[in-house]
Order: C-alpha cells, then structure tokens, then sequence
C-alpha cells in the first residue's frame, strides 16, 4: 500500500481490482517483502511495528509455494528480467 | 507413480552487487533446492561475474555472494552451468572459475532453455 498522485495511474489499486475481481491467489514473497517494509499484519506485530503495509489482497508465502506453483502450472510467465 | 517433477531452470544475468537480484535469485536457487526441486541454474552476461572467488563485499557493506554461492550443492544444486560468449566477452576463462560449474556454447545454452519447462529469469 502506498500513496499515488491523483495525476498518475494507481498501479496498486489496479493490482488490488484484478486480483479481487478475479479471485487470484496473489502470493508475495516473505523474504523479498519483509526486507523492503513490505509486512502483512503477522510480521508487522513480530517486527513491533505499528501498521501493515501490504495490502489486503495480497499474501505473504515462502518459497515452497513457488515450487508448488512451478510444479502445478501448465505455464510460468515471468517479467521484467 | 509419482509425476515426474519439472526441469527448473534459474538464469544468472546481473552481477553480484549493486542490485538485489544475484542475491535474491540465489536465495530463490537454494530454497528450491531444498525443497528437492533439483533446479539447474545457468550464469550468462553479466552473471558470470558472481561466479569469481575473493570477492570483497564487505567494503560496501555487503555480504559475500560468492561464499552463499558456494553452498549451492550443498542444497541439492549441482547443475551449474556458465555460457561460454559471456565468459569470452568478459574476459574470462575456465580458471577463474569454481570448478563445479560448466561451460556451455550458445547452441548447449539453446537445448538447456528448450528442455527446461520453467524458467526463471533473474
């Protein structure tokens, strides 16, 4: 969750629509998140910090879902590198 | 019978520093490995560079990514492979290199990405 200009495009909040309109299983990364101050309500409690920052469509899961999910898919799409 | 479980393949393409990416694919590389997914992992472009010795991370405040790659096999990662255009571009050769790893030519790189039914690019 984070603040956007009202002049720019709401990337997060476009994010939040498709997964919840379409009923996406959207999993983030715990490693990557939580050393960027991305945290769910768990890990914002263990961490003693006050507010969540993920937003609330979103799961925080390990690496073992992304082995789940390679080995289950018929296809992996990847962007970006 | 249990299903045959997928070629996961892991490729290398950025440096050790200087952004997250050598570092949280190799994170991935491992945790997959230890989940018995038997990943390969192949090194290209700049990713080679991750695969020298004596590196010196601690002079920018960074740990040694050449010493987390190295616990690769120990996680059940032991197909490793480097593509041998990017080690010649840079400079490179077999003895700057772990002995665990392989080179590969562009067209062994070419069957490596068409055998491998996921890939993850970092």
């Amino acid at each position: 969750m984070r603040p956007v200009p009202r002049d720019e495009f709401d990337l997060p909040a476009a994010w939040q629509t498709l997964v919840r309109d379409n009923r996406i299983n959207a999993v983030v990364c715990v490693a990557a998140a939580v050393r960027r101050g991305i945290l769910d309500a768990d890990e914002a409690a263990r961490l003693n910090i006050d507010s969540p920052t993920l937003a609330p469509e979103f799961v925080l899961g390990g690496l073992g879902e992304l082995v789940e999910a390679c080995e289950q898919a018929d296809r992996v799409v990847t962007f970006g590198t | 019978m249990s299903t045959p479980r997928k070629n996961i393949l892991f490729v290398m393409r950025h440096g050790p520093y200087g952004t997250a990416l050598a570092r949280e694919a190799l994170e991935a590389a491992l945790g997959t490995g230890s989940f018995g997914a038997n990943p390969t992992v192949l090194f290209m472009d700049d990713g080679v560079w991750q695969l020298l010795a004596h590196q010196q991370g601690a002079a920018i405040q960074q740990k040694n990514h050449y010493a987390m790659l190295s616990a690769l096999p120990l996680y059940g990662v032991e197909k490793l492979f480097v593509e041998r255009d990017s080690l010649d571009a840079r400079q490179l050769t077999a003895s700057d290199l772990p002995d665990n790893v392989t080179i590969i030519d562009p067209a062994q790189t070419s069957r490596l990405l068409a055998d491998s039914d996921v890939i993850l690019g970092f």
